[in-house]
């Protein structure tokens, strides 16, 4: 979908509702970029070390271990205290301390709490150069209630223009069923892939699978097959009534 | 007995049963009966008209090598032409609909129409245009029937299959590679019977100034059956299901059916019974066209 993954020093933003994913996302992003030799950073201001440790342990990535190896570490803040700009900060200790080359800071959307509005996109520009002037590739996970409609902003403080790169997770239905679509909705230097695509969160980690090729209208929220999916369905009922009358 | 107060019309219960006045008079229901299946009555009109119109030309036209030059008509490239329309492109169009409902529903019956209509479409296209090239008429002529031979094969295959009920479906996963080796398949044979024809390698079917040899007569005399076959099989789903679908498609293999037997009964390429035929198939191409453009609309909302 990437055409070779994210560029190295790009700043991604993964936007979600919740359950979609994004925490296995950014720690999948993490454990990959740990087994290719670069070390990791999770900035997490929801949850505690040992939620982040038991629930990567489901999908068999032993962050414990890997901290002990000094790759990986699991930061739990507030945003206030990441947001210093002193050159003792946490950030700047930790970034000084590991030397990760990933870092995915668990939501962004919790910055709203401690920076007002108008401050957002600044503080948030502020935190995306401090790490690429330190090479750091980041993933800023971003909580947004609904990405649908014809014409959407996946946050309302601008900040999709700070970003190099935005990955939608949204819930879709379909025949009754809750499934998991992905769509990249920008990359700056990449003819990335433009299709949504379906994915799963299995035991492995999250999985992309086949795009919806048979049903459009997904982004807006009402999905149907595509007229010749449904054209070929009609058919198929065509010459299958007769075996519905003998069953 | 309960008498129900309140303005008129009275709430209806959850079953959407209007509920008795006070007076226990019951309105009339709201909502719609079914409506009546109605096919297109002129559709079916053509198909005993070729009929006759074939048994006529049969008896009045004389023997094949009686048969004077004004009696035949076949411009260069006008039958290559009419065939591409008519018959190719809407079998081509039968084969796309029915790979992807096959994809969707992993029926072999869709597979067998799919194949039927890509051998019909592939072997018209070819033999109807090679047929113009000098010297190569027989060659033409051999693909186009044997086309229509494997054709009505498949169509009888998979009209056998719907109506015993038998149901043969293909799993997800073999679904793809499957409709790949059909479909290759067919394509492949289509262009190895092209070239073995080209070379002579197949057994003469039409003799310029002698007319159609005993081989191509029992060719399209079998086609012929295997359409009607195929036709009454779907014919009888179709009266059963009351799908337009399935209506105007037994109509198209019926319409197929009339015109290759024309073939069987024709004097000579271009008579007045080859163009009855001709007409025949090309009105069957047009009607299978409609049988796909009734699968295209979508359902009225409810």
């Amino acid at each position: 979908m990437l055409r070779g993954g994210f560029m190295p020093g790009d700043a991604v933003m993964i936007a979600g509702s919740a359950g979609m994913g994004k925490t296995t996302l950014g720690l999948q992003y993490l454990v990959n970029g740990i087994r290719l030799g670069e070390p990791g950073v999770y900035v997490t201001f929801e949850e505690l070390p040992d939620q982040i440790y038991r629930d990567a342990r489901n999908f068999g990535w032993d962050l414990r271990k890997m901290e002990e190896e000094g790759k990986f570490r699991v930061v739990c803040t507030s945003p206030d205290l990441m947001l210093e700009s002193d050159k003792d900060s946490l950030l700047d200790d930790v970034l000084q301390d590991v030397q990760p080359r990933r870092i995915v800071i668990d939501s962004l959307s919790h910055l709203e709490m401690f920076v007002e509005k108008a401050a957002m996109r600044k503080e948030t520009y502020r935190l995306i150069m401090h790490l690429k002037t330190r090479g750091v590739s980041s993933l800023l996970l971003w909580e947004s209630p609904q990405i649908s409609g014809p014409s959407f902003a996946v946050t309302d403080a601008g900040l999709s223009f700070l970003v190099d790169c935005i990955v939608a997770l949204k819930p879709v239905e379909i025949e009754s069923s809750l499934r998991k679509a992905l769509v990249i909705l920008k990359m700056r230097g990449s003819d990335h892939d433009k299709r949504l695509r379906e994915y799963e969160i299995t035991p492995e980690g999250i999985k992309v699978s086949a795009p919806f090729t048979e049903y459009e209208g997904l982004m807006s929220g009402s999905p149907r097959r595509s007229i010749t999916e449904d054209a070929a369905n009609s058919w198929a009922l065509a010459f299958a009534k007769n075996k519905q009358k003998h069953s | 007995m309960l008498l129900i107060a309140g303005p008129w019309p009275l709430r209806k219960t959850n079953r959407n049963i209007p509920e008795p006045d006070p007076t226990g008079h019951l309105p009339t229901a709201e909502g719609h009966l079914p409506s009546v299946w109605k096919p297109s009555r002129i559709g079916a009109v053509p198909l005993p008209v070729f009929v006759g119109l074939v048994a006529i030309f049969d008896i009045i036209l004389p023997p094949p090598a009686q048969l004077g030059s004004g009696l035949r008509f076949e411009p260069a490239y006008l039958n290559a032409i009419l065939y591409t329309l008519f018959v190719s492109l809407t079998s081509f169009l039968v084969a796309y609909i029915s790979l992807k409902s096959y994809l969707q529903t992993g029926s072999i019956v869709l597979l067998l129409l799919g194949s039927a209509s890509l051998a019909l479409g592939s072997t018209s296209i070819l033999g109807t245009w090679l047929a113009n090239l000098p010297g190569e008429l027989n060659a033409g002529i051999t693909i186009v029937n044997t086309g229509a031979l494997c054709a009505s094969i498949f169509h009888l295959a998979g009209g056998s299959l719907t109506t015993t009920g038998t149901s043969l479906e293909s799993g997800p996963r073999v679904r793809k590679p499957l409709s790949l080796v059909a479909y290759t398949g067919v394509l492949s044979f289509t262009t190895l019977f092209t070239i073995a024809s080209l070379e002579s390698l197949v057994p003469l079917f039409f003799v310029l100034g002698v007319g159609q040899t005993p081989l191509r007569m029992a060719v399209v005399g079998s086609s012929a059956a295997l359409f009607g076959v195929s036709s009454i099989l779907f014919a009888k789903l179709c009266f059963s299901s009351k799908s337009d679908t399935l209506y105007w498609y037994f109509l198209a293999l019926g319409m197929t059916a009339v015109g290759t037997l024309a073939i069987f009964f024709g004097r000579a390429p271009g008579d007045p019974i080859s163009w009855t035929g001709r007409a025949a198939q090309f009105l069957g191409g047009f009607y299978f066209l409609k049988a796909v453009l009734t699968a295209f609309r979508r359902p009225h909302p409810r």
